[in-house]
């Protein structure tokens, strides 16, 4: 079998066979994955290949935490600007790829996307729209759930934000 | 065509613009009704964070445009990316936590407690 490698999603690719088992994934990927990243640059996707099929994908974008309101001492320890992350808004595996590594794999990958933007433009860590199903994988990575008011992915069911800091990501490859 | 439109029934409106301002507004509304478009006769009410009110005020002043065109603007801008853009490519950019969660989040970005092993079998490329 050849290698999985991850690679940015290419106009060629066929989205049309995936299927990891969650409509709403399979209609974003088959659909407007490729509008994302060609059209409208809203985000990117990589997709995790080795060989013809498709056997996972992750969808980033940059993006931005702030609080509604902030305290007087968090306000000075603060500079006056929101903290930028990476978010990534849906992973997914087909259904024939699954439990091979392939999520862990896109996951490792997006990380590593974190740690270059932490080095170029500024990242302070990882969220995660996390499915329902998803939680507890990412709980026991370290991800601690966000109780967000406002910016929340519009998808039913409704994901939960999940933060883990780049410091976290960072000590890990040591 | 010019109609005559007393101050007080402005289309948009808010609550924190003074009486000059509202005077600038005025020569506003007399533009949108000769451009035809009747819609600026609503007036909406609604609480903004001080440092969009801040940012509105800022940009008004460089610009020289009127609070009420910038926030028609603002909306009809907002409303045409959200037709344009079906909801499943949104990702909105900026998550507002509650102030608690923020907190904790500041402490954690800034402490220095190691990773769980979890994380460091998946950065390894095990599992």
């Amino acid at each position: 079998m050849a290698e999985v490698v991850v690679r940015p999603l290419a106009r060629s690719d066929n989205r049309a066979s995936f299927c990891c088992g969650d409509i709403e994934l399979d209609r974003f990927f088959q659909r407007y994955a490729g509008q994302n990243q060609f059209r409208h640059h809203i985000g990117s996707t990589y997709v995790a290949v080795d060989g013809e099929p498709i056997l996972g994908f992750v969808t980033v974008s940059p993006g931005e935490l702030t609080g509604a309101t902030v305290s007087d001492l968090t306000r000075k320890r603060l500079p006056d600007y929101p903290l930028p992350i990476l978010r990534v808004s849906r992973l997914a595996v087909d259904l024939p790829a699954q439990r091979r590594g392939i999520g862990k794999l896109l996951l490792r990958f997006a990380f590593g996307l974190a740690l270059q933007m932490r080095d170029r433009f500024g990242c302070v860590g990882v969220v995660v729209d996390a499915k329902v199903a998803a939680i507890p994988f990412y709980r026991e990575l370290g991800f601690r759930p966000l109780e967000a008011i406002q910016g929340a992915l519009g998808d039913r069911p409704e994901p939960l934000p999940m933060f883990l800091a780049i410091r976290q990501i960072a000590a890990a490859l040591d | 065509m010019h109609r005559h439109v007393g101050r007080f029934s402005l289309g948009f409106c808010l609550g924190f613009l003074d009486t000059s301002a509202s005077a600038m507004l005025v020569s506003t509304f007399y533009r949108f009704v000769e451009s035809g478009d009747a819609g600026m006769t609503t007036q909406i009410s609604a609480h903004i964070s001080d440092e969009t009110r801040s940012q509105i005020e800022r940009l008004v002043r460089r610009r020289g445009v009127t609070k009420a065109r910038l926030i028609e603007d603002a909306l009809q801008h907002h409303l045409a990316a959200l037709r344009e853009i079906p909801e499943d490519l949104v990702v909105p950019v900026r998550l507002t936590l509650s102030q608690a969660c923020f907190e904790d989040i500041i402490v954690e970005i800034e402490s220095d407690a190691p990773p769980n092993e979890a994380l460091r079998e998946l950065m390894r490329g095990d599992g």
